[in-house]
C-alpha cells in the first residue's frame, strides 16, 4: 500500500521524516510506560501537557504536508491525516461524518488503549491522551484553522473497558497546551568514529532493516519483534518529557531535577528490554544477524547497527567487554529536539538514550539474551533490580553545545 | 514427518507465542502450511553476506508465523495486542502445522 504522503529518508543523519516532523520507533512498552510514569510523578495534571503536545507535533505536520501537496479539499485533507494516522501505527481514526463544526470519531483501533491494557491490565480512566491531541490538532490542520482551535473529549476508551475509543471534537478552545513546532531541529555534519573489529554488517543491516515494511496493517497496528511499534513523532517524546523535567526542576530545583531524570531513564531501560530484547529474539534477527554472531560484543554491535534503523540518531559502539562500553550518537533525537525547542542544555537531557544502552548492556552481559528468557516484568525485575547492574556515565553532550552524546557504560557490583 | 517440539510462552507484547521446532532445516515452501496467509518473503541474504531469507505469514491481526530460512524453529504468535487467546485459531494452526510436519509435542 502506497502512502498518500511524502515520507523522506535522511540517513546520513539516520532520519525519517514526514511534513517537517522526525518520526522514530518505539514499541507499545515505552509508549505507555512513559506516560503512566509522568501521570504519576507529576504533581500537578499532566494531562494537558500530554495533549496538547500531540495536538502540536499533529497540526504542525499535516498543515505541513497539506501545502507540500497543495491539498485543499477538507475531505482529501482528511484522507491524508487517517492514512498517516494508520501508517505510523497508532490506530485507526476516520473522519468521515465529521465536519468543520466538530463530530464523534470512534475506533475499536488505539495503540495506546490496547498497549495499556496488554502492559498493565484495565485502566480506571481513558488513556488516550495522544490520540486525543492529535485529533484536534489534525482537525485544525484539516479545516485551515490555528493550533487550538478545536476541543477533544475523550470518555470511552478501550482500556476502561469500553468496546470502541470515542472523540468528541468540538469547535472551540483547546484547554490542553500549545507548542511551537521544534521541526527537523540543526543536525550535524559529521564523521562516524572508528569502531572494533567486528563481523557485523553495520551498512547492510541498516540498509535490510530500513526496507522492512515496517508500516501500520489495516487495523493501525505495527506488530514486529514480538512488540507493536509505533513510528512516534520525536518531538513529542521531547515534549512530554522535557515539560516534565522543567515541571519538576522548577517546584523542586535540584531534588527535582533528579527525580524528573530517574523515571525517564527508567522508561529508556524499559525500552531497551522490551524493543531491543524483542528484536534479539525474533526470527528477524536469527535471520539477519545471528550468523554472524561470534561474541558477546557481536550482539553489542548487532543490536547497535538495528538501532541505526529506528531513526534516533546514528548510534556507534566505540569500545566493548564484559565490564565496560562507550557508545557514541550523532545527532541524537532528544539532544537536537531540545536544543530547537529550549536552547543550549545546562546537563545532558538524553535520557532514553542513557537508559538504552544500559539496558543493552544488562540485556547481553547480565540477563544472557543470547538464551533466549522470557522478556516478562518478572524477568525484568530480577534483572534491573539486582546488585550486578550497568550504569552510565555521561562523557558529552550535544545537547550542552558538544559535537556528540557520548556515554561510558560500566558494570558495577 | 518427525514431528514439532513446541516450547510455549508470550511474547512482549503478552500474546501467546509459541516456537515450534522441527528437525530439518525449514525451506520457503514450509510456509505452505498456512496457505491462506498474506506471505512475506525478506531476502536478507541479498542485503548481508551469510544472512538467511526470512518468511513471515500473518492472518489479518490474529496470527503472525516467521522463521528464517535453514533455520530449523516456526515462531507463532497468536491473538492481537491487548487481546484475548485465540484458542480456536491455536487448535485449527496446530492441526494444520501436524498435518504438514508431524505430531507436536509440548516441552516446559
Amino acid at each position: 500500500m502506497s502512502e498518500t504522503f511524502d515520507v523522506s529518508v535522511d540517513v546520513n543523519h539516520r532520519r525519517c521524516i514526514v511534513g517537517d516532523e522526525p518520526m522514530i520507533f518505539h514499541c507499545h512498552h515505552y509508549n505507555v510506560s512513559l506516560q503512566r510514569a509522568l501521570l504519576d510523578a507529576s504533581y500537578v495534571d499532566f494531562r494537558p501537557v500530554l495533549v496538547g503536545a500531540a495536538a502540536s507535533v499533529a497540526h504542525a505536520q499535516l498543515a505541513r504536508v497539506f501545502s507540500q501537496q497543495s491539498v485543499a479539499a477538507p475531505r482529501a485533507r482528511a484522507r491524508i491525516a487517517s492514512d498517516l494516522y494508520r501508517w505510523a501505527g497508532f490506530g485507526t481514526a476516520s473522519f468521515d461524518g465529521i465536519g468543520a463544526e466538530g463530530g464523534t470519531i470512534r475506533t475499536p483501533n488505539s495503540h495506546y488503549a490496547l498497549g495499556w491494557k496488554s502492559r498493565f491490565g484495565a485502566s480506571s480512566e481513558p488513556v488516550c491522551f495522544f490520540a486525543t491531541g492529535w485529533i484536534a490538532g489534525a482537525m485544525a490542520a484539516i479545516f485551515d484553522r490555528p493550533a487550538g482551535s478545536y476541543s477533544v473529549r475523550h470518555d470511552e476508551c478501550c482500556a476502561a473497558g469500553a468496546s470502541e475509543c470515542a472523540f468528541v471534537v468540538t469547535l472551540g478552545p483547546a484547554t490542553s497546551e500549545s507548542y511551537a513546532a521544534a521541526g527537523v531541529g540543526a543536525l550535524s555534519n559529521h564523521v562516524p568514529r572508528p569502531i572494533p573489529e567486528t563481523p557485523v554488517d553495520y551498512d547492510g543491516i541498516l540498509a535490510a532493516v530500513s526496507g522492512m515494511p515496517l508500516v501500520g496493517d489495516a487495523e493501525g497496528n505495527i506488530p514486529a519483534f514480538g512488540v507493536y511499534l509505533t513510528r512516534q513523532y520525536a518531538n513529542y517524546y521531547n515534549r512530554v518529557s522535557f515539560e516534565f523535567l522543567r515541571s519538576l526542576e522548577t517546584s523542586y530545583g535540584e531534588e527535582g531535577r533528579a527525580a524528573a531524570e530517574a523515571v525517564l531513564v527508567e522508561a529508556g531501560r524499559v525500552c531497551a528490554f522490551n524493543t531491543f530484547g524483542g528484536i534479539m529474539t525474533s526470527t528477524e534477527w536469527d535471520a539477519l544477524i545471528r550468523p554472524a554472531l561470534k561474541t558477546d560484543e557481536d550482539w553489542v554491535h548487532g543490536m547497535v547497527a538495528v538501532a541505526n534503523a529506528l531513526g534516533w540518531g546514528r548510534w556507534q559502539v566505540t569500545s566493548v567487554s564484559a565490564d565496560e562500553a562507550e557508545f557514541v550518537i550523532h545527532d541524537d533525537y532528544e539532544s537536537v529536539g531540545y536544543l530547537a525547542s529550549y536552547g543550549r542544555a545546562t546537563h545532558p537531557i538524553s535520557y532514553l538514550a542513557r537508559g538504552g544502552v544500559e539496558g543493552l548492556m544488562t540485556l547481553v552481559y547480565l540477563a544472557r539474551i543470547v538464551d533466549r528468557p522470557t522478556l516478562d516484568t518478572a524477568f525484568y525485575e530480577a534483572t534491573f533490580r539486582a546488585s550486578a547492574r550497568f550504569e552510565a556515565t555521561s562523557l558529552a553532550s550535544r545537547a550542552m553545545g558538544d559535537e556528540i552524546t557520548a556515554f561510558r557504560v560500566s558494570r558495577r557490583g | 514427518m518427525s514431528g514439532l517440539v513446541a516450547r510455549p510462552g508470550l511474547d512482549c507484547a503478552t500474546r501467546r507465542r509459541v516456537v515450534y521446532r522441527a528437525d530439518r532445516p525449514l525451506d520457503a515452501t514450509d510456509g505452505d502450511f498456512l496457505a491462506d496467509a498474506k506471505r512475506t518473503l525478506t531476502a536478507f541474504s541479498t542485503f548481508v553476506v551469510g544472512a538467511r531469507d526470512h518468511l513471515r505469514l500473518t492472518l489479518g491481526s490474529q496470527l503472525e508465523a516467521s522463521f528464517a530460512v535453514g533455520g530449523d524453529e516456526i515462531v507463532v504468535a497468536y491473538g492481537k495486542l491487548g487481546g484475548t487467546v485465540p484458542d480456536a485459531l491455536i487448535h485449527a494452526v496446530e492441526a494444520r502445522l501436524t498435518a504438514k510436519f508431524g505430531r507436536i509435542a509440548y516441552v516446559d
